[in-house]
């Protein structure tokens, strides 16, 4: 699918048909992507473990569950649970077992070289002592990492890029832990409950936004990013924006819907 | 361009045509996709500055760098900047974004949500985020350095920062779509706040570096990594997803896992761009 058009087609999707599997190739082209994405010192500070709903049990399946994911819990076909490895970082300086900056691995294929001063005696010697050693004996520090997130977002727009559905939701912890034995060292990032969507691809319209200049600015935070609505109109024409919510039949497709999948709700008034 | 075939082109770009400005029509594609991207938990975290290079002074210029960003920061010709409030987690602890949610059919009675839910469980839980016991100081104390700096929680910052990192990931796609090259790089924190003139309640980011590309596409090939089965499991920890070859190959064929670096002519084409610039061979 076009980039624009997945990005634009991205939904806190809330229905998802639970009877329909999700291929197990899909799954494996959203870590692919997430794989990928771009990292600090191309350190791996990304972690996912998938489950499957069916392959639970329905006592497992409560300790996942959170205020905002309990419906999903119950009717996602699957589930990709992303993480921070807080020690990641420790693991890429002191073990050095895989292709980072701390291995100098980067300087070796060029992506980092003398033009830019890196050498391999700049990584011993200035990066790792200034840079990547600092705060390292605190030991893991929870507190989230811009990476994972990073990571999460890029394997999202592939399972939309697949066709499925997707709403990312945080996840019980503890009770993740114990269901899915994750390490002391992993903190979660969100939860992604994946399916195929049992809504509209419209899935009621886009969701709304804060105005556009009060979140993007122009060399300094005082100065509102002027929209030009030239590109606003080129981007509709590219699927990247697309109609806002609610569509007008938006209630009754939530009914019907409900209705199908045995959920709360109110009927029609007369 | 496909989807698939813009994450297989993205580098970590270092090498810019700094003469060379992004159209502002480009640069504001970008943001838009970041507007589009999902928001955690509702919450209006994300702000982006633009920063255009030639509009800073000489002095200003040098007080961002740091020992992983020098050259790059000369060449790049704009910088996008990833802030994340954590004065915003306040606000939705108010109910707002879920109220307007459920005003438009997003969020509905079918998943439990109702006003009594906003304020007696999402807001709460909200609350919960915003109040947990483990704090650290932001890292910047006030402008003027009066006070101390401010206590947020560390699962406060959780979601910033994945906030954050979202809307980096949306940007750095939306710049390769837009044929421009770009990279994440750290710059001085302390220097940026000076220039831009972010609150205190602001949390940093790296910037993304934009420009057009003095580099190859091809930037050397495609980045190593660790072995799949390293970072992907199934059903449990310690059981690793199993990698499909096949998946592989249609993945290569679709331009997302494209040829590794390292290319025959990588270190060529370094020297050669080293001597276009005037940089160190």
């Amino acid at each position: 699918m076009d980039f624009y058009r997945t990005v634009g087609n991205q939904r806190a999707e809330q229905y998802f048909l639970p009877w329909r599997p999700v291929e197990r190739q899909k799954v494996q082209v959203i870590l692919e992507a997430g794989r990928l994405a771009s990292r600090a010192v191309n350190t791996a500070f990304a972690k996912a473990i998938v489950a499957y709903r069916d392959s639970l049990t329905a006592a497992e399946r409560e300790k996942l569950k959170t205020p905002f994911s309990a419906v999903l819990v119950d009717t996602a076909s699957v589930y990709l649970f992303w993480y921070h490895d807080m020690d990641a970082r420790r693991v890429a300086i002191e073990e050095r077992k895989w292709p980072t900056v701390a291995s100098g691995a980067l300087v070796d294929i060029g992506a980092l070289g003398p033009p830019h001063g890196w050498s391999h005696r700049y990584v011993q010697n200035v990066v790792l002592p200034e840079v990547l050693m600092p705060g390292l004996d605190a030991g893991p520090q929870r507190g989230g990492n811009a990476d994972a997130g990073l990571a999460m977002a890029q394997g999202l727009l592939a399972a939309l890029d697949e066709g499925l559905a997707a709403c990312l939701a945080p996840f019980d912890e503890a009770g993740a832990k114990e269901v899915l034995r994750t390490p002391d060292t992993w903190e979660p990032v969100m939860g992604m409950f994946l399916g195929y969507p049992a809504d509209s691809a419209e899935a009621g319209g886009q969701e709304p936004r804060p105005p556009f200049e009060s979140m993007f600015f122009e060399q300094h935070a005082s100065e509102p990013f002027a929209r030009d609505e030239q590109v606003t109109k080129r981007l509709e024409g590219a699927g990247l924006i697309q109609r806002p919510a609610p569509v007008p039949w938006r209630e009754k497709e939530v009914r019907a819907v409900s209705r199908m999948l045995g959920l709360p709700h109110e009927e029609a008034q007369p | 361009m496909e989807f698939k075939s813009v994450v297989g082109w993205r580098r970590s770009i270092r090498w810019f045509d700094p003469w060379r400005e992004p159209e502002r029509e480009k640069i504001q594609s970008i943001l838009e996709a970041v507007y589009r991207a999902p928001r955690v938990l509702e919450v209006d975290f994300l702000h982006l500055g633009v920063v255009y290079r030639d509009r800073l002074s000489h002095e200003e210029m040098q007080t961002l760098k740091t020992p992983t960003t020098t050259a790059q920061l000369d060449m790049a010709p704009v910088y996008i900047f990833f802030f994340a409030d954590v004065q915003a987690l306040e606000e939705a602890c108010r109910g707002q974004n879920f109220r307007e949610l459920m005003r438009v059919g997003v969020l509905n009675r079918s998943h439990g949500w109702s006003e009594e839910f906003v304020t007696n469980t999402a807001a709460a839980y909200l609350e919960s985020v915003r109040d947990a016991e483990a704090r650290v100081p932001l890292r910047l104390p006030a402008p003027g350095g009066e006070g101390s700096p401010m206590l947020v929680s560390r699962e406060t910052l959780r979601l910033a920062r994945t906030a954050i990192g979202i809307a980096q990931a949306y940007a750095l796609l939306a710049a390769v779509e837009e044929g421009l090259g770009a990279q994440l790089s750290g710059v001085s924190v302390a220097a940026a706040r000076g220039i831009l003139g972010f609150p205190p309640t602001w949390v940093p980011s790296s910037p993304m570096l934009l420009g057009y590309r003095a580099e190859s596409r091809e930037a050397g090939g495609q980045r190593p990594r660790e072995p799949f089965e390293e970072d992907f499991f199934e059903l449990r920890y310690g059981h690793p997803f199993y990698r499909e070859p096949a998946v592989v190959e249609q993945l290569k064929a679709a331009g997302m896992i494209q040829e590794p670096a390292l290319f025959p002519w990588r270190m060529e084409e370094i020297r050669g761009l080293a001597r276009k610039f005037g940089l160190p061979d």
